[in-house]
C-alpha cells in the first residue's frame, strides 16, 4: 500500500493500513467522487443492502450486508431494517476490519442504512481494535422533520461507537451555493470536500512528506478532541495560494462566524501541495491557522508534496473540541426550496457529547506545562514508544 | 595552593552543584568543595521556577563554602538547553598587499569577520571556535601566521543561545548574591572534562546524556566540527515509562535506573518485572521486554536525530575514536553495548580526567559538565583571589 517509504519512515511509523468505507447512498455516492478524483487515494469499500446501488458503484470493493432480510433491496428508510441487516453479516464485517488501523466510516444519516447499519459497523470495527472516525452527512432541512429526527438519533449512537464523529451539517453548502445551485450540486459539493479532505489526511500519512504526519499524531488530536470534530477542505492557486487558500478557510462555511477554531482544544492541519509548493507558503498556512487558534490547544501539523495538485494548494483541517451541534435551523433560503425548521427541544443536549471525552496531555506528563521539543513537526515530550505505535506484549 | 580557588555551577534539570576547585602544580585539578542537591525548578535545562531554583543554588553554594572554606563571590556556570545551537560561518580577508606574510593582524581581522553573523536579536553568541585556516583556497592550514597568501580566510564554529533563557540561568545565579564570572555551553564543558587528547585528534562524538537534554561535541579533523543540544533527556525516558506503564514517576525512576537497557538472552522476553507499592500506588507486575522496549525506542530515537546531524554534515564515517558518553544518563545499565549498537560505532564511558580530591566528584560521568566547567574557569580565571572579604561577609550576612 505505501511506496517510496524511506528507510526512516519505516523505523518511525509503522505503516498504516486505512479503509475509507461508504455506508448506504450517500456514503457510497461520497466513494465515487473520492474514487474518481485525481491521484491515489485509500482503499474504498462501499457497504449497503441494496444490490443495484452497490453495482453501480464505481468501487471495486463492494459488502452486501442484509441481502435475506432485504432481498436485496433497499431497507426503504427502515432503520431497524438497516440495523438488523449489519448485524446479521457480523462475521464478514469483523473480517473487514482485520489487520486495518483506521477506518473512515462515511455516510448519510437519516435513510435506513446509514442511521441503522453504519453505527454497528463503527461498533465492530472498533471492537477489532481499529480507529474509528466516522463522517456522517446530515440531511438537509427540506429532506423533512421525521428524517432529522432519526439523524440525531443515529448520530448519537455514532458518536458512542466511533472515535470521533465528524459532523457535515449539510446546509452549510447551500448557503455557499449560487441561486442556481441545485440539490445534486450542493451533494456533489458534499462529497467533494469529504473526499478531497480525507484524501489529503491518507496521503499525508501514507508518504513521506516534508513535515510528517502519523498516526499517533491523529489518534492523540481524537483523543483531544474528545469525539467531535470538525472538517474543512480548501484548495488555491495561483500565485499568492497560500494567501488565498487561508482566506478560503477562515470564510468555510462550516466555521465562519462560529468560534469553532478560537475554541478547539485540539487541531489537526494537513497541507497538500504542488512541487513548486514553498516551505514560506506552508509557514504562512500554519502561521495562519495557529493565530486563530486557542494558544493552548493542541496542534498536530503534515505538509507534503502531490504532484497532482498542479499548482494548487490543498489544506484540510481536523477540529476538535467545540461540540458542535446539527444546527437544524438558522439556515439561509435554500433556492427553490422551503426549509422546515425543527423545533428546539431536538437538538442534541451538549452533555452528551462531552461523554467521550479524554484527558487531553494524559501522554505528556512532567512535559505538559513547559514548552514542547517539537522535532520536524513530531512532539518528543509524546513517549517514542507510542509515537512509534508499539504496543506493549500481553 | 597554585592557583586561586575557581567556582564551577550548574542548575541542572535533575541535580544542582556546585564545585570549588583549584588547579595543582602538577596541572591536576583539586577539588576541595562540593555542594549538591536534588534540583527543583529546572525542566529541559531551562529554569521554569526561578524560586525553587534559587534555594537549590543558595543550599549547594553554602555547603560548597563551608566544605571549601572560601567565601564564594564569582561562579562560572554552565549552560544548556535546546536552544543552544551551532552555525559554521566562514571569513574572508585580503591580505595587502597581495602575497605578502600574514601577520596577527589579519588573523584577527579574518576571525572578527567571520564572528560577524547576524543570529537575529533574540540570540547571542556563547561561543565562537575557530575551525581551521585557508590560505588562498589551502585547507586544513591551522597556523597561517607567516604564510605567503592573498587571501585569509576561517571556518569558525558560533555556538549561540536564546538571551532570554540564558539570562535566566545567570539571574538565579546574581540573586543568589554571586558574580557571574563566566559561562560555557555544557558539551563543551564535559568534552574538556573527559576526553584525551588521542580521542580528539582521531575523531569522537562527546555525547552527554543529562536529565534535561541530551548534549553534544563532535570532534572531526582535528577541530570541534559540530555541536548542539537536544531537549530529549533522561527525564523522558521516565515520563515515557510512567506513561507508558501507567505508573507514576518515582518506580518509573526506578526502573529506568535498575533495568536500563538489555541484552537479550534466552528467555528475558517474559522475565516478569515487580513495581513495588508506594505511596497510595498498588504496585504492579511488568514484563521486562516492554521496559527495555520503552526505554530503547527513546534512546534509539535520541541517539539518531544525533547521527543524522552527523550524516548531514558527512561527518558519520570520520569518527576514529567513536562515541564518548557521558552525563548522568551513562550510567544506565548496558548503555556503551546499546549506544555502540545503534550508531555501529564504539563506545566508551567517559569520566572527568585528572582530578583528585573528594571523591564523589572525581568519579562519575555525570560530574563530567561541572568539572569541565571548573577546568575552563581556571582557564580563563585571571588570578583574582576569592578570599574572604568584609564588603562580601557583610551583603551575604545580612541576606540575599
Amino acid at each position: 500500500m505505501i511506496e517510496n517509504v524511506t528507510e526512516k519512515t519505516e523505523k518511525i511509523a509503522t505503516p498504516s493500513r486505512i479503509l475509507l468505507i461508504g455506508v448506504g447512498g450517500m456514503g457510497i455516492n461520497a466513494l465515487g467522487t473520492i474514487h474518481g478524483l485525481p491521484g491515489d487515494h485509500p482503499e474504498l469499500v462501499a457497504i449497503d443492502t441494496d444490490g443495484a446501488v452497490l453495482k453501480a458503484a464505481s468501487v471495486p470493493r463492494r459488502v452486501q450486508i442484509g441481502a435475506t432480510l432485504t432481498n436485496g433491496q433497499s431497507t426503504g428508510g427502515d432503520v431497524d431494517l438497516g440495523r438488523r441487516s449489519a448485524n446479521n453479516e457480523f462475521t464478514k464485517l469483523r473480517e473487514l476490519f482485520v489487520d486495518v488501523d483506521l477506518v473512515v466510516l462515511i455516510t448519510g444519516l437519516g435513510g435506513g442504512v446509514g442511521s441503522g447499519a453504519a453505527p454497528v459497523i463503527a461498533q465492530t470495527a472498533r471492537d477489532e481494535g481499529t480507529l474509528v472516525i466516522s463522517v456522517a452527512a446530515l440531511p438537509f432541512p427540506f429532506e423533512g422533520d421525521e428524517r432529522i429526527r432519526l439523524a440525531e438519533k443515529a448520530l448519537d449512537l455514532l458518536r458512542r461507537a466511533s472515535h470521533a464523529v465528524v459532523t457535515m451539517p449539510n446546509q452549510y453548502l447551500l448557503e455557499d451555493a449560487a441561486d442556481e445551485a441545485s440539490l445534486k450540486d450542493a451533494f456533489r459539493k458534499a462529497d467533494e470536500q469529504l473526499g478531497t479532505g480525507f484524501g489529503v489526511l491518507w496521503k499525508l500519512l501514507a508518504q513521506h512528506n516534508l513535515i510528517n504526519l502519523d498516526f499517533i499524531s491523529l489518534k492523540h488530536m481524537l483523543e483531544t478532541a474528545g469525539g467531535v470534530c470538525t472538517m474543512v477542505y480548501a484548495e488555491g492557486g495561483g500565485k499568492s495560494k497560500a494567501r488565498l487558500v487561508l482566506n478560503r478557510i477562515m470564510n468555510h462555511p462550516a466555521i465562519k462566524g462560529d468560534n469553532v477554531l478560537s475554541e478547539a482544544n485540539g487541531l489537526l492541519v494537513g497541507v497538500l501541495g504542488s512541487p513548486d509548493m514553498t516551505l514560506m507558503d506552508v509557514q504562512d498556512v500554519m502561521n495562519g491557522i495557529a493565530g486563530a487558534v486557542h494558544s493552548n490547544a493542541r496542534r498536530f501539523m503534515g505538509a507534503g508534496i502531490d504532484a497532482s495538485m498542479r499548482n494548487r494548494i490543498g489544506v484540510m483541517l481536523l477540529i476538535g473540541g467545540k461540540a458542535e451541534e446539527p444546527k437544524a435551523e438558522p439556515m439561509a433560503e435554500p433556492p427553490r426550496i422551503v426549509p422546515i425548521p425543527v423545533p428546539e427541544d431536538r437538538k442534541p443536549k451538549r452533555a452528551e457529547q462531552r461523554e467521550f471525552e479524554m484527558p487531553t496531555t494524559a501522554t505528556k506528563g512532567r512535559f505538559k506545562d513547559v514548552e514542547p521539543t517539537i522535532h520536524e513537526g513530531e512532539d518528543l515530550d509524546l513517549p517514542t514508544f507510542i509515537r512509534r505505535g508499539m504496543k506493549l506484549t500481553r | 595552593m597554585a592557583t586561586a580557588p575557581v567556582v564551577a555551577l550548574e542548575i541542572g534539570t535533575s541535580r544542582v552543584r556546585a564545585l570549588v576547585g583549584e588547579e595543582r602544580e602538577d596541572g591536576y585539578l583539586m577539588i576541595t568543595g562540593v555542594g549538591e542537591t536534588q534540583s527543583r525548578g529546572v525542566r529541559k535545562g531551562d529554569i521554569t521556577d526561578f524560586d525553587n531554583a534559587l534555594s537549590c543554588v543558595e543550599q549547594v553554594l553554602n555547603t560548597a563554602e563551608e566544605q571549601s572554606r572560601v567565601t564564594i563571590n564569582q561562579v562560572h556556570v554552565v549552560l544548556t538547553g535546546s536552544h543552544i545551537q551551532g552555525t559554521i560561518s566562514r571569513g574572508t580577508t585580503p591580505i595587502m598587499p597581495p602575497d605578502s606574510e600574514i601577520t596577527p593582524e589579519d588573523i584577527e581581522a579574518v576571525m572578527e569577520s567571520a564572528r560577524a553573523i547576524s543570529l537575529g536579536p533574540e540570540r547571542r553568541t556563547l561561543h565562537s571556535i575557530h575551525q581551521q585556516f585557508f590560505v588562498d583556497d589551502q585547507e586544513g592550514v591551522t597556523n597561517p601566521e607567516g604564510m605567503v597568501g592573498a587571501k585569509l580566510s576561517v571556518s569558525m564554529l558560533i555556538l549561540h543561545g536564546v538571551r532570554n533563557r540564558i539570562m535566566n540561568v545567570l539571574r538565579v545565579a546574581n540573586t543568589a548574591g554571586v558574580e557571574t564570572a563566566g559561562c560555557a555551553f555544557a558539551g563543551l564543558c564535559s568534552a574538556l572534562a573527559v576526553l584525551t587528547p588521542e580521542q580528539k585528534e582521531n575523531g569522537c562524538v562527546l555525547i552527554d546524556l543529562g536529565a534535561g537534554t541530551t548534549d553534544y561535541v563532535v570532534y572531526a579533523n582535528r577541530c570541534i566540527a559540530l555541536a548542539g543540544s537536544i531537549g530529549v533527556g533522561g527525564d523522558h525516558v521516565t515520563n515515557d515509562l510512567a506513561m507508558v506503564l501507567n505508573i507514576p514517576t518515582g518506580p518509573a525512576e526506578k526502573l529506568k535506573a535498575n533495568l536500563g537497557v538489555q541484552i537479550p538472552d534466552s528467555d528475558w522476553q517474559d522475565q516478569p518485572v515487580t513495581i513495588q507499592p508506594s505511596g497510595g500506588f498498588a504496585g504492579r507486575t511488568v514484563r521486562l521486554a516492554d521496559v527495555d522496549a520503552i526505554i530503547s525506542a527513546r534512546l534509539d530515537e535520541t541517539l539518531t536525530m544525533i547521527y543524522d546531524h552527523l550524516r548531514r554534515n558527512n561527518l558519520h564515517n570520520v569518527m576514529g575514536a567513536g562515541i564518548v558518553l557521558t552525563g548522568g544518563g551513562a550510567k544506565m545499565k548496558n548503555m556503551p553495548e546499546f549506544v555502540s549498537s545503534v550508531l555501529n560505532m564504539p563506545c566508551a564511558i567517559g569520566r572527568p580526567l585528572n582530578v583528585s580530591g573528594i571523591a564523589t566528584a572525581t568519579e562519575g560521568p555525570e560530574y563530567a559538565a561541572v568539572v569541565g566547567m571548573l577546568k575552563y574557569g581556571l582557564r580563563t580565571s585571571d588570578g583574582e583571589t576569592q578570599s574572604m572579604s568584609l564588603r562580601n561577609l557583610v551583603r551575604r550576612f545580612l541576606g540575599r
